[in-house]
């Protein structure tokens, strides 16, 4: 029973605090995000397992992570509260040729992010750009500019 | 939904058998995972409720409480009160080698005054004082997974645990 409820709160604290640190994980994850993500992954294991170094044990919080994963997965769906509070919403941060600053230091997210984002896009300038988003996953969608006929 | 059509449309190679299949094997593998996680909260894997259990002897007031399901490398107690005083001041215990075969027992609290060992298992002596009461945790190391018994003796009589130990 104690793995189980010390994997429930570490996955409730790191989800949290992954929330609060870096959003951008599985597309855009910088060296200063993933050492975040490699801390925590480090950290949280031994308060889980503690002296356990039984198969069972490792079985038992694997389960329980995935449990509860699937359970938030299945929650967000039916209630959309949870989805904004463990993964946020999309926030427009450059639109016609203007960055929102104040959304921009919320996010944590700087021009050298989006640049980078607008040459994977295969765009030259950020005048090529209509908007600029950060998406509820911390990836950065790029709207090129409509070509007027 | 969408249509056949719209689907192949998009450069995709769709396998709807599949998908319909994994579909099911997923729910019923999330099932399984829920209850693996119910059975580790009610204790099924040791540590919790249905695991926990006690013992009293009958010729001494002495009570054992003990998980029954054990985790191999996980550290667990055996843990001995005096719900009244005992007899004489001292306490002795013997473990039974059948227990130590598959555990050890790593340390005592209190520690033990004596420890002799013999071909039927450890015998340990405890100093309880004056009061002639207290409680005596022995901290067990399971290391082999399976069946087993921890028989304790106290004042000639012997108690049988039954234990199982996960992998």
């Amino acid at each position: 029973m104690g793995i189980v409820l010390r994997a429930t709160l570490l996955y409730l604290v790191v989800l949290l605090l992954l929330r609060i640190t870096t959003m951008r994980i599985m597309r855009s994850a910088t060296p200063l995000d993933m050492a975040v993500i490699f801390f925590f992954g480090g950290i949280a294991v031994p308060p889980i397992l503690g002296d356990d170094r039984s198969i069972t044990g490792a079985l038992l919080a694997a389960a329980t992570l995935a449990g509860l994963h699937t359970t938030l997965s299945h929650a967000k769906r039916l209630w959309p509260t949870i989805g904004m509070v463990t993964e946020g919403n999309p926030v427009v941060i450059f639109s016609n040729g203007e960055w929102d600053e104040a959304k921009m230091r919320s996010k944590r997210v700087d021009p050298r992010d989006v640049m980078a984002e607008v040459r994977q896009k295969g765009l030259l300038h950020l005048s090529d750009v209509q908007s600029a988003i950060v998406e509820h996953n911390g990836a950065i969608t790029i709207v090129p500019k409509q070509e007027s006929s | 939904m969408f249509s056949d059509q719209k689907a192949t449309a998009t450069e995709i190679e769709p396998n709807r058998r599949f998908e319909a299949k994994w579909g099911r094997a997923q729910a019923v593998l999330q099932g399984i995972v829920g209850l693996i996680v119910l059975a580790g909260l009610l204790g099924i894997f040791g540590d919790g409720w249905l695991s926990t259990t006690s013992r009293s002897f009958t010729s001494v007031p002495l009570s054992v409480t003990y998980q029954r399901l054990l985790r191999a490398n996980a550290p667990s107690e055996i843990i001995i009160r005096a719900s009244a005083p005992l007899p004489a001041e001292t306490l002795e215990i013997g473990v039974g080698s059948s227990l130590l075969d598959d555990a050890s027992i790593t340390t005592t609290e209190p520690g033990a005054k004596d420890v002799a060992a013999t071909p039927e298992g450890i015998t340990y002596r405890f100093v309880l004082g004056r009061e002639r009461t207290g409680t005596i945790k022995l901290r067990l190391a399971p290391r082999l997974p399976g069946r087993t018994t921890a028989v304790l003796s106290v004042a000639g009589e012997d108690l049988s645990l039954p234990l199982f130990i996960y992998p």
